[in-house]
């Protein structure tokens, strides 16, 4: 076949077609042995990194996470640098995201990066979009938090972002989790109004999941699966409730621990093929120029 | 990797006053929760709402009516702290726990706006301590509360340091600290050997690999908070830990096992 995309290439893509190595084998079974997951393409939608000093009881570094990548069978992550989330001055905020950029060469096989928007460094976290526009540069999204920085989700500075989001067609990832129950709702809004643009909400919904019925009627809003602790198949519940194809797999490592989230999806009461779509079909759709999978 | 075996400290049968979406009714089904979690054992208390401190009573008789369905669920009692009769002594109730059977004891909260806030004030129940002590009785103690308010009404960090100054002997178990009481559960955990966590909500990046540096696996215990919380989350934690095996296998069962023999 030539200039056009052999289906099983395209399943493969999507994360449907089981890779060659391990082909037998699930992802459960490879999670309860404690393996690395080889069953399908695992793609992490949300990490973090920050460079920590050797010994801390909390290490958060770049080297960290593809340790735990690697142990996990994670393929590739999407993270956010901490030190641009808590950035207060332009010139930590350009800092982080260089440093990003630079953790992103290292790593380039593994590993792409966000651009943290600060609303109140409006100005400058505008310029810094513009590495997005670089297809070298290393960044595949824009990370939001509106709760840390305290700023509304339509705010003048946000619906900047949402602008920008959608002219060039990027994902967006929303910190949720402290918005309650009239956040979402309104960042539904915000999606139908910038349909180019793809919403993660993070950190599922505070409670049971995200509600089915918003996610239904918005096909550019998705939610990603980390959270720090799992009510009793509650991943389950959420495919079963809003789709496969709208739950992101997450791990916010390193932030939260890499396995726990992996097991959480892994080991959920879900068919293996919807389960291979939550891991990393959804992200290979959502982000452009992630590392393709022969550059490993 | 050889297979982990879990062994859980932290398990709940029963239904809520308040129900829960995903309550185990029974020693059937809570055996059938363990296989398709891959949990081969439990330490359990079956929990039964009623009002009073008499309800420990039931509590540690339905609990032991559901061991007898299975060696994997060994049964944990339900503590009373505050005296049902006149002229009670809580210690008493010690001899009870350990000639029933139980392997150890936990603090159970009242359900309600009305329950009285559960204290481990020392002058309260030195005796009771004291005994357990002696018998090597395991005390768990939930903690989810402890970096919030609700410490302030009910026990808190300072009762529990007390408590395990008070009686080096006596296995104290935290269950279900948060990972934003990383702090001060260190502190606890440096401070007193008898002081043991459990893993559930050990949630930061490496969290699990720094408690083990600090206090040693053999004080880490694996917990899912059945019915309420998934166990994949800790299974996952520990299966993908950079622990080597004898430490993985340590917090998965291991040092509860262990401890759990020591009852005397």
């Amino acid at each position: 076949m030539s200039g056009g995309i052999a289906r099983r290439d395209l399943l493969a893509a999507t994360g449907l077609l089981p890779l060659a190595a391990n082909a037998t084998a699930t992802v459960e079974s490879q999670i309860r042995s404690g393996m690395p997951v080889a069953a399908c393409d695992v793609i992490d939608a949300h990490a973090h990194v920050q460079e920590v000093a050797a010994g801390a009881l909390w290490p958060r570094g770049s080297v960290e996470l593809i340790e735990d990548m690697d142990r996990c069978g994670i393929r590739a992550a999407v993270f956010s640098h901490l030190s641009a989330i808590m950035a207060s001055t332009a010139a930590e905020l350009r800092a982080a995201h260089d440093q990003s950029s630079e953790i992103v060469r290292r790593n380039k096989a593994r590993l792409r990066a966000y651009i943290a928007f600060q609303p109140h460094l409006a100005l400058d976290s505008r310029k810094e979009l513009d590495r997005l526009l670089d297809p070298e540069s290393g960044f595949a999204g824009i990370k939001l938090h509106g709760p840390i920085h305290r700023y509304p989700m339509n705010g003048t500075a946000y619906r900047e972002v949402y602008r920008f989001a959608h002219e060039h067609s990027l994902p967006v990832l929303f910190h949720v989790y402290e918005s309650g129950a009239e956040g979402v709702p309104v960042l539904a809004r915000i999606a139908a109004e910038f349909p180019n643009m793809c919403v993660i909400l993070a950190h599922l919904w505070p409670g049971s999941g995200p509600p089915p019925e918003l996610l239904r009627a918005s096909p550019n809003l998705y939610a990603d699966t980390c959270a720090s602790s799992a009510g009793r198949g509650q991943i389950a519940s959420i495919v079963r409730n809003c789709g496969a194809e709208r739950i992101v797999f997450a791990t916010d490592a390193t932030y939260l621990n890499t396995g726990g989230q992996l097991a959480k999806v892994g080991l959920a009461d879900v068919a293996e093929e919807r389960k291979r779509l939550v891991l990393g079909g959804n992200a290979l759709r959502i982000f452009r120029g992630l590392p393709a999978r022969a550059s490993l | 990797m050889p297979a982990l075996r879990f062994f859980d400290c932290d398990v709940m049968l029963g239904r809520t006053l308040v129900p829960g979406p995903l309550a185990i009714p029974d020693a059937r089904r809570l055996l059938q929760e363990m296989d398709a979690c891959g949990i081969n054992a439990c330490l359990f208390f079956s929990y039964a709402a009623s009002f009073g401190p008499e309800a420990s009573d039931r509590m540690n008789e339905l609990t032991r009516k559901a061991a007898r369905e299975s060696g994997r669920l060994v049964p944990c009692a339900s503590l009373r702290t505050s005296p049902f009769s006149v002229r009670e002594n809580l210690a008493d109730q010690v001899e009870r726990i350990v000639d029933g059977g139980f392997r150890a004891a936990r603090i159970v909260s009242e359900e309600g706006p009305a329950g009285i806030p559960v204290s481990l004030r020392l002058f309260e129940l030195e005796e009771l301590f004291g005994r357990m002590a002696e018998r090597r009785l395991p005390l768990l103690v939930p903690c989810e509360h402890l970096p919030g308010q609700d410490a302030m009404l009910a026990y808190g960090f300072e009762q529990i340091d007390s408590v395990a100054r008070a009686n080096p002997e006596l296995p104290i178990i935290l269950l279900r600290p948060r990972y934003s009481a990383q702090a001060p559960v260190l502190a606890l955990l440096r401070r007193h050997k008898n002081i043991r966590v459990s893993m559930t909500l050990l949630t930061l990046f490496r969290q699990v690999e720094s408690f083990a540096a600090e206090a040693g696996t053999g004080r880490i215990l694996f917990g899912s908070h059945l019915p309420y919380r998934d166990p994949s989350v800790p299974q996952g934690s520990l299966l993908y830990s950079k622990l080597g095996n004898a430490e993985r296998s340590s917090i998965a069962g291991g040092a509860l096992e262990a401890l759990l023999e020591g009852v005397r």
